[in-house]
């Protein structure tokens, strides 16, 4: 099993790790444009592992046009000023930071923040989390979720992002680095990773991946779960709006999670907020399903400890899919713009223009088969132009459907039978970066290097 | 009386679907919205905003009503023209609904 291996070696040799005691995860971010000082507060209160994510269906789609238009751009372009906020403290008191700020292009933003560390002057070891980029596999022929419609009748497909799960984290939280970037990993996998890096827990143990996965789930949302979207002035009553706290998860045994936040922030956190937080954006409570497994909702407890202190009790996880889903982003085309204010002060003899999309539209769609997502690891290249993924696009059903069929597909989902390196062996982790305060220069050719 | 009145009401979005997480203010009152909000009336009340199926989910252990919309596919969030992108307005128009 990978990940035994993953904690045997790596594990008891982690500072941070806190096999047996309790681990707190604090949410620095629940979305790209959230605030920032929140996150302060979390380093006030010395979380284990502060995670800011910042990726949905939107964001991604515009980070891709980013991307496309500047090849070194496309990570989100809060994420140098977000991590620069906490990173000199976040070292130096040994919190550590997890973030899908990379978006589009984890490996910029992976330099972006290693250039921050090196400016700092700071000892400080950034792993980025590559992998979810499969537009190279895209079967176009593959039906969307929304609709059921081809891929490729949508659009001109111009990424597709994979959401992966907690194995595509651990390896990076293994090298033992201070900040791991990563672009499109499931929301609550962001979260869950650190609970199982951090207690020495095993994905494949039901109780202990539902345990993380729900902490996961409570905290991807930032303020939500504090009071945020909650409030209903008159009737669901918030107080401190103005300076909401962001939740921090209390993780000790396999079971059952604590949702708090810092002393002195605004919000609250009791049953209503955690209940709403618990069911949302899920579509059958008996069978959440992330890449991590399928979490049964209808198996939730729910019981206030006190002020802000709210326990949550969950049933085991039923395995992991097979398939993940898929992010695919496509180019809509045009939209006239008749009718719009603009247009409407135009002179009769000026015609409605057509307007691109600002963004990218993206629809969903289940990767082909486990194999051909995992033979995308090392795909991913940080410097391509528009006309670049649109040549790979235009070609993504055939080689997709070659990779597929010469690959087993238990590749991705069979442990392996003997034990390898973790990032090896999980083929997430791209590059880790440090800083001159411990080697003389870094470069990705520290590939996936240890502290 | 309005559903305001006896419970709130959480809205979330993946794709063009819409889910909708109902509760009572008072446990108690889990059963007559379990008898009053069914997904029929919840597609009646929202078919003005686009929402073309709803299915429902009995949470008891969470005392929530759990709906899940399918709207239109022009209202996913990345490409649909309202001003409420991710649907989080849905939300207050359910409670909106009257109820005996």
């Amino acid at each position: 099993m990978a990940f035994v291996a993953v904690r045997s070696e790596f594990a008891q040799e982690d500072q941070h790790g806190r096999g047996g005691s309790v681990i707190r995860i604090g949410c620095g971010a629940g979305f790209a444009g959230d605030r920032f000082d929140p996150a302060q507060a979390m380093l006030d209160e010395r979380v284990d592992y502060l995670v800011f994510e910042c990726l949905a269906e939107r964001t991604i789609a515009h980070r891709q046009a980013e991307r496309d238009s500047d090849g070194s751009g496309g990570y989100d372009p809060y994420l140098p000023r977000r991590i620069g906020a906490v990173l000199s403290r976040a070292v130096t008191q040994g919190t550590r930071i997890i973030t899908n700020a990379g978006a589009a292009n984890p490996l910029a933003g992976g330099r972006a923040v290693a250039s921050l560390a090196e400016r700092e002057g700071l000892p400080a070891t950034v792993a980025v989390v590559t992998g979810d980029d499969v537009l190279d596999l895209v079967d176009i022929d593959a039906p969307a979720l929304e609709d059921g419609l081809p891929l490729g009748n949508h659009g001109e497909i111009v990424s597709a992002n994979a959401y992966v799960g907690v194995d595509a984290v651990l390896p990076a939280l293994a090298t033992g680095a201070d900040v791991v970037v990563t672009g499109r990993v499931a929301d609550p996998s962001l979260f869950a990773a650190p609970v199982l890096h951090g207690l020495g827990w095993n994905p494949h143990n039901a109780a202990e991946m539902a345990t993380a996965t729900v902490a996961g789930h409570l905290l991807e949302c930032g303020a939500q779960v504090t009071g945020g979207y909650f409030a209903d002035p008159g009737r669901k009553d918030v107080v401190g709006l103005d300076r909401l706290g962001f939740p921090i998860a209390e993780v000790t045994d396999a079971g059952s999670t604590v949702v708090t936040k810092p002393a002195g922030t605004g919000g609250v956190v009791d049953a209503r907020t955690v209940k709403e937080q618990l069911l949302y954006e899920v579509l059958d409570p008996a069978a959440y399903v992330t890449p991590d497994g399928s979490i049964d909702l209808t198996t939730a407890s729910v019981e206030v400890l006190g002020p802000d202190r709210v326990r949550v009790a969950i049933g085991p996880a039923r395995p992991r899919p097979d398939r993940l889903k898929v992010n695919v982003g496509y180019l809509p085309g045009t939209v006239p713009r008749q009718g719009s204010p603009t247009q409407a002060r135009m002179p009769p003899s000026v015609p409605a223009w057509p307007a691109k999309w600002s963004h990218n539209g993206c629809v969903a769609a289940w990767t082909a088969s486990a194999s051909t997502w995992w033979g995308s690891t090392r795909c991913t290249e940080p410097h391509r132009n528009r006309r670049e993924i649109r040549t790979s696009a235009g070609c993504a059903s055939r080689r997709g459907t070659r990779r597929g069929s010469g690959r087993s597909t238990s590749a991705r989902r069979s442990p392996p039978s003997t034990p390898m390196d973790p990032p090896e062996a999980a083929g997430y982790v791209r590059s880790v970066w440090r800083s001159s305060a411990l080697c003389p220069r870094w470069s990705h050719a520290t590939r996936y290097a240890r502290r | 009386m309005k559903l305001h009145d006896l419970a709130h009401c959480r809205a979330g979005d993946k794709g063009n679907i819409s889910t909708l997480s109902l509760f009572p203010y008072d446990e108690r009152d889990y059963g007559r919205l379990e008898k009053a909000v069914t997904a029929q009336r919840v597609r009646d009340e929202l078919t003005a905003l686009a929402v073309r199926d709803v299915r429902r989910y009995e949470v008891p252990n969470l005392s929530a009503l759990h709906f899940v919309c399918v709207r239109d596919g022009s209202h996913s969030v990345t490409v649909t023209l309202d001003l409420d992108a991710h649907g989080k307005s849905l939300s207050f128009a359910l409670l909106q609904m009257d109820i005996r």
